[in-house]
């Protein structure tokens, strides 16, 4: 019998941005400890996280009595999370962020059946919600992020970040200008998109006069990266991701555009 | 779509899923602690700050608040002619003393808001939209007084140069 791999997700309504790593975090040093206790053998476990999922990853899981075992572990690792702001939800006391809409455990191919939330285990999860109400059907744990990319999300944090990397290279190139990569604005843009598009924008030349620094602080508040030339003089543009599809970018252009002019002093 | 037309079709959207329709601000005051999903259309004045720009409000309160509270709010935009898929929509969380929410931000600019509020039995949740952010997405105008109000009347008109 071959060791199959385990997942857990647990889908939540939009969670606090700086809450989604310390508890993906937390998950995985809960879970590691559940493992350990219960004596179940396993491969690696990581932890993942959105703005709208945690998920735990573990590799390598044999069937037989352990694996029997999940069912209790899961729910047992969920219910000593202890998040910031948490609060019961509905009647069963478990506490989160914000309300928890789902949740989706798999073992291999097979489904760990228990309940936690108020809700019932299942196979399925949702995809972007700029899609739409899209039901995902997980065919095996094996399986979750190749389905869940083609439902728009990327769950790996690691996956994003090289996405909003990889965008925001290739648009500098397309510019022939630098765009000013922050990694604080990197990380915030990470827990604020489940599937970052690369948006890129101008706005009136008028705001060069402002000081470069103002510039650059009222560019970052927003989450938007600055664009400047080889000696590092500010230019009239502007990168930043929306969270979803490419579909109606002048919409967004012209929005974030407005968002940024109307936060800044007539210059 | 017309300013006042966004409002027939929340108006609309909301008493379809059981909503009394009532000006917030109105009757049904904090006493009436029972069961209640109320919407509508209101001006700013006397209401709680919002940090929204704009004059106008819709205001829907639903207690207790059901699961799909938050797809609701989605659905009621696509209502008001919004279409999800071409804009970006962001969820903010914040905890502002009355509860925990969201300032909802449409292509980085804030839209509304949605808070939780505890209530006897588990939450309300109450839901504000700015109807001049919506109108100005929806009519694709810039400048607020240039917003068709119905026909061929502007907010501006209405307003007397409020906005612009």
């Amino acid at each position: 019998m071959t060791p199959r791999d385990v997942l857990l997700e647990i889908l939540s309504e939009p969670l606090p941005s700086g809450c989604v790593r310390p508890a993906a975090e937390q998950l995985k040093r809960l879970a590691a400890e559940g493992f350990s206790a219960q004596g179940v053998a396993c491969g690696r476990i990581e932890t993942f996280g959105t703005c709208r999922r945690l998920a735990l990853y573990v590799t390598g899981v044999p069937p037989g009595p352990a694996a029997k075992a999940l069912s209790k572990l899961l729910p047992g690792v969920l219910g000593r999370l202890e998040l910031p702001g948490a609060l019961a939800w509905e009647p069963s006391g478990f506490l989160f962020p914000r309300p928890v809409r789902g949740l989706a455990a798999l073992h291999g191919d097979r489904l760990i059946p228990f309940t936690a939330a108020g809700l019932s285990c299942g196979r399925v999860t949702d995809g972007h919600e700029a899609l739409g109400p899209r039901r995902l059907k997980l065919a095996s744990a094996e399986k979750y992020f190749k389905t869940l990319e083609h439902g728009s999300v990327l769950v790996r944090d690691s996956d994003r970040l090289d996405a909003m990397r990889g965008a925001l290279a290739s648009a500098s190139r397309r510019m022939k200008l630098g765009i000013e990569a922050h990694e604080e604005t990197l990380h915030r843009n990470l827990y604020l998109a489940e599937y970052p598009v690369p948006v890129v924008a101008g706005f009136s030349q008028d705001f060069l006069r402002l000081p470069a620094e103002r510039l650059r602080a009222a560019l970052r508040e927003l989450a938007f990266f600055p664009v400047s030339d080889d000696d590092g003089r500010l230019q009239p543009y502007f990168a930043a991701f929306r969270d979803g599809i490419s579909r109606g970018q002048r919409n967004v252009e012209d929005g974030f555009r407005a968002a940024l002019e109307a936060g800044l002093p007539a210059a | 779509m017309d300013l006042q037309d966004i409002i027939f079709k929340l108006d609309r959207y909301w008493t379809r899923q059981g909503c009394a329709l009532l000006p917030p601000g109105g009757a049904a005051g904090p006493n009436f602690a029972g069961p209640l999903c109320l919407a509508g259309a209101a001006c700013r004045k006397g209401l709680p700050s919002d940090g929204l720009a704009g004059l106008y409000r819709y205001r829907v309160l639903l207690r207790p608040a059901p699961a799909a509270a938050r797809k609701l709010f989605l659905d009621c935009l696509r209502a008001a002619g919004l279409d999800r898929a071409e804009h970006d929509l962001r969820w903010l969380a914040f905890e502002d003393g009355r509860g925990p929410g969201w300032v909802v931000l449409l292509d980085g600019s804030p839209l509304g808001r949605f808070t939780y509020l505890p209530a006897v039995k588990g939450f309300a949740a109450e839901m504000e939209l700015g109807l001049e952010r919506l109108a100005l997405v929806s009519q694709k105008k810039r400048a607020i007084s240039e917003l068709a109000w119905s026909g061929k009347l502007t907010y501006g008109e209405l307003h007397e140069g409020a906005g612009s």
